[in-house]
């Protein structure tokens, strides 16, 4: 497989773009807000790692954002800074494609429009909100502003909608459908998803800051967007790596096969309920990090591990690990600082519902 | 773009109002048959004619886990039969690599009513429909059920998923990354979407009349069609013929409204060539067409020009008079019929159909059931969002 990173567009709680990914890194953290939710038992505070999409009007102009909603103009602004990185925002893009992955969907959207429609006595629903609920609004509106006419995918499977958009893109790129692909992942926080982790994980109320936090039981949700131009590469050598496996599968059923050589990002980030599980499929002492402590527990999360592995592969450098959501860690080889990447490969893994699991391999090497 | 083999079928499940097996629902289109009426699954003061599986229809003795949405239900129970059509052994799937590869839009969106409710009547809500939505769609209840360990999609690409998830399913088999792939559309008659078309106009009070003057809108259906396809491995391990071939699968975009279609057609003409290329058809080689055509009048008109622009001649019809629009599970459903037109030698009447439309050009849909020529044929749908997918599928010798 011979498939480059070209560009890299992502936002979340750490902030919007790749430099201030690069800034949470090194400091280690991100900001965590605090989202009060009422209930019959009185205001909850719900922590979260909320997403700022308000650049995007500098890509957009404002009259076309008016029906836009907040989930949509994060997955925008992701493909948006990911063209910018490309260098593609105002050439021709040639045949792309578009794959957005999500977990939940435009959430706040779907909620309220359910809301009014099974609780209200006429049956009624605005037609904006409606067609804003559609699982594939992100990929339209894209779509439509960048004006792309090929093949256009949205594809939603909590934990593994990135492996499974990764996937569908690679296979793109190989069969020759398409010269390059927008592909990324988008999810955003909502008060029934505030309400879920107060019920599941926060019963007493108590604030949590995520680097204090008791045990990796507790996660902060959170949203954002993080969208990739791939390309196929003749070239030997391109400065964010190369994709060069995906891999989906079930583990309870048959294992995993990992790749050698390899610095382990684990998508652990407290909900998933597998994060104590990745470590009976990494062999001693391996190099492993988790960096959902920068963008929180969110179903495409995997997609910040990808960028941060791409970074870390035009820098060179394995970025410092949280320690948090790693269990059994005297067993493993925690990146407790920055690393010199040497000749490793870069596996980001995710453990799902159902056995299921997904990597992808990042190869700084196109050999 | 470059030719693709093709990729064998070998079995199909279809359920739908038509039928709760694939026999059964072409031998209804035939019939000239259907049954519209207001909703009863779930309630609702609207009276807009659905077309509803009123059936029980979930083999539960034959399913471990039978807690499930209804769109998984019914994605299981296509699946039952498409794996016994094609005389597969269930350890199969759990040794082979198995890919599960489902297009939907309710089956993954959020099925939680008693949530609403609680909420709205002032209770804090009791978490189990978010949690079960959280882990429940059909894509996942399919591999679960068969214990299958390949990869798994859910593809949401609104009324156009379930074609989808074939075309992709097809790139599995061809690239080697799975040995079989169940693969297909699935979806539930919903309250949301139901007022949710409403709330856009686009709903027919009546039987709807696809390619009619008189067409006023849609009707929501719902059912399944799965698809077994296999590698040429498998099908030389099980020394059968296969059913059909999927030859080709184009896609586009239109790059244009959320819910209304591009005018000048120009993403399904896109995809069309697509999947004419991919599968090194010309037009004369196709037999016929198996419409998108919803009733509405955007959609009926944009397609009958450009049907008429590459494919002059060539009978086309639309069988969302006899099934409603089954949204995510439409694309699959299609294909499914269109397999069996080809089998039979025989389409179905475009039903609704009696009065052309000016605005068309002179090409009408089928009147009457009608023999056909020829063992290939097109199937095609357009989805909200712009989404346009061909598949071109063949019941001929096409040796992989």
């Amino acid at each position: 497989m011979k498939i480059s990173i070209k560009g890299i567009g992502v936002l979340g709680g750490f902030g919007c773009g790749i430099a201030e990914l690069e800034e949470a890194l090194n400091a280690g953290k991100s900001s965590v807000s605090t989202v009060v939710i009422k209930t019959t038992a009185g205001d909850i505070d719900v922590p979260a790692f909320l997403a700022n999409a308000d650049m995007l009007e500098s890509f957009v102009d404002k009259r076309n954002l008016r029906r836009i909603d907040h989930y949509t103009r994060m997955a925008l602004l992701g493909c948006y800074l990911a063209l910018e990185d490309a260098d593609m925002l105002d050439v021709d893009r040639g045949h792309m494609g578009i794959v957005v992955a999500t977990g939940y969907g435009a959430t706040c959207n779907t909620f309220d429009l359910q809301h009014s429609v099974i609780t209200e006595a006429d049956p009624f629903c605005s037609p904006t909100q409606f067609s804003n609920s559609v699982h594939n609004v992100a990929a339209t509106q894209i779509s439509i502003l960048l004006k792309e006419l090929g093949p256009n995918l949205s594809v939603s499977h909590y934990d593994m909608s990135i492996t499974s958009a990764f996937s569908s893109a690679c296979q793109w790129l190989q069969e020759e459908r398409v010269e390059t692909v927008l592909v990324g992942g988008v999810d955003e926080f909502c008060k029934i998803l505030g309400y879920f982790w107060h019920c599941l994980y926060n019963a007493g109320n108590e604030k949590v800051d995520f680097a204090g936090k008791k045990s990796p039981e507790h996660a902060i949700i959170g949203e954002g967007a993080n969208f990739f131009v791939l390309t196929r590469e003749k070239e030997a050598a391109s400065p964010y790596g190369f994709i060069e496996a995906v891999r989906m599968g079930n583990f309870e059923r048959k294992g995993i096969n990992l790749p050698e050589n390899a610095a382990f990002f684990i998508g652990a980030d407290g909900y998933s309920g597998c994060d104590d599980k990745y470590e009976s499929f990494l062999s001693e002492k391996a190099k492993v990090a988790s960096y959902s402590h920068l963008y929180g527990g969110i179903p495409v999360g995997m997609g910040f591990d990808i960028a941060i592995a791409a970074l870390g592969n035009k820098a060179g450098t394995v970025f410092k690990s949280a320690e948090s959501p790693i269990y059994n860690q005297g067993r493993l080889d925690v990146i407790e600082h920055d690393e010199d990447l040497g000749s490793k490969r870069i596996c980001c893994l995710k453990l799902g519902a159902g056995g299921s699991f997904g990597w992808i391999g990042l190869n700084r090497s196109n050999f | 773009m470059k030719p693709v083999k093709p990729v064998a079928i070998a079995g199909i499940g279809c359920i739908c109002s038509a039928g709760l097996i694939l026999k059964d629902c072409i031998d209804f289109l035939y019939k000239g048959e259907r049954h519209p009426a207001p909703p009863v699954n779930f309630s609702t003061r609207l009276t807009f004619p659905v077309f509803e599986i009123l059936e029980d229809f979930f083999p539960s003795d034959l399913i471990k886990k039978t807690n499930l949405l209804r769109t998984c239900k019914l994605a299981l129970t296509a699946t039952l039969e498409a794996i016994s059509d094609a005389e597969l052994d269930r350890k199969i799937l759990e040794n082979k690599r198995v890919g599960v590869c489902i297009g939907t839009n309710v089956g993954s969106s959020m099925n939680n009513e008693a949530f609403c409710l609680d909420d709205g009547d002032g209770r804090d809500p009791f978490i189990s429909p978010v949690k079960r939505f959280l882990i429940s769609n059909p894509t996942s209840s399919i591999a679960a059920e068969f214990g299958t360990t390949g990869p798994l999609q859910t593809v949401v690409n609104a009324c156009s998923s379930g074609s989808d998830a074939l075309g992709l399913a097809a790139s599995w088999i061809r690239s080697g990354i799975c040995d079989v792939v169940i693969a297909g559309g699935a979806d539930e008659m919903y309250q949301i979407t139901y007022t949710g078309f409403k709330s856009l106009l686009i709903n027919d009070d009546s039987p709807c009349k696809p390619f009619d003057i008189n067409r006023k809108g849609l009707n929501l259906g719902e059912g399944a069609a799965i698809f077994i396809l296999v590698s040429e491995e498998i099908l030389k391990e099980r020394k059968k013929d296969p059913r059909a071939y999927i030859l080709g699968y184009g896609s586009a975009s239109d790059a244009y409204h959320h819910t209304k279609t591009r005018p000048d057609g120009k993403g399904l003409k896109v995809a069309i060539q697509e999947a004419m290329e991919t599968s090194k058809m010309v037009p004369s080689d196709i037999a016929f067409i198996n419409a998108h055509g919803t009733g509405t009048l955007d959609n009926d008109l944009v397609e009958s020009c450009v049907l008429n622009e590459i494919f002059p001649g060539v009978p086309f019809f639309s069988t969302k008079g006899y099934t409603g629009h089954t949204l995510g599970a439409a694309g699959a459903i299609e294909a499914a019929f269109t397999i069996a037109c080809l089998e039979q030698g025989m389409v179905p009447a475009n039903v609704g159909f009696t009065t052309p439309d000016p605005k068309m050009p002179p090409a009408y849909p089928v009147q009457q059931n009608s023999t056909i020529n020829g063992n290939t044929a097109l199937s095609e749908t357009l989805a909200f969002g712009g989404n346009n997918s061909v598949l071109v599928l063949s019941t001929g010798e096409h040796p992989a």
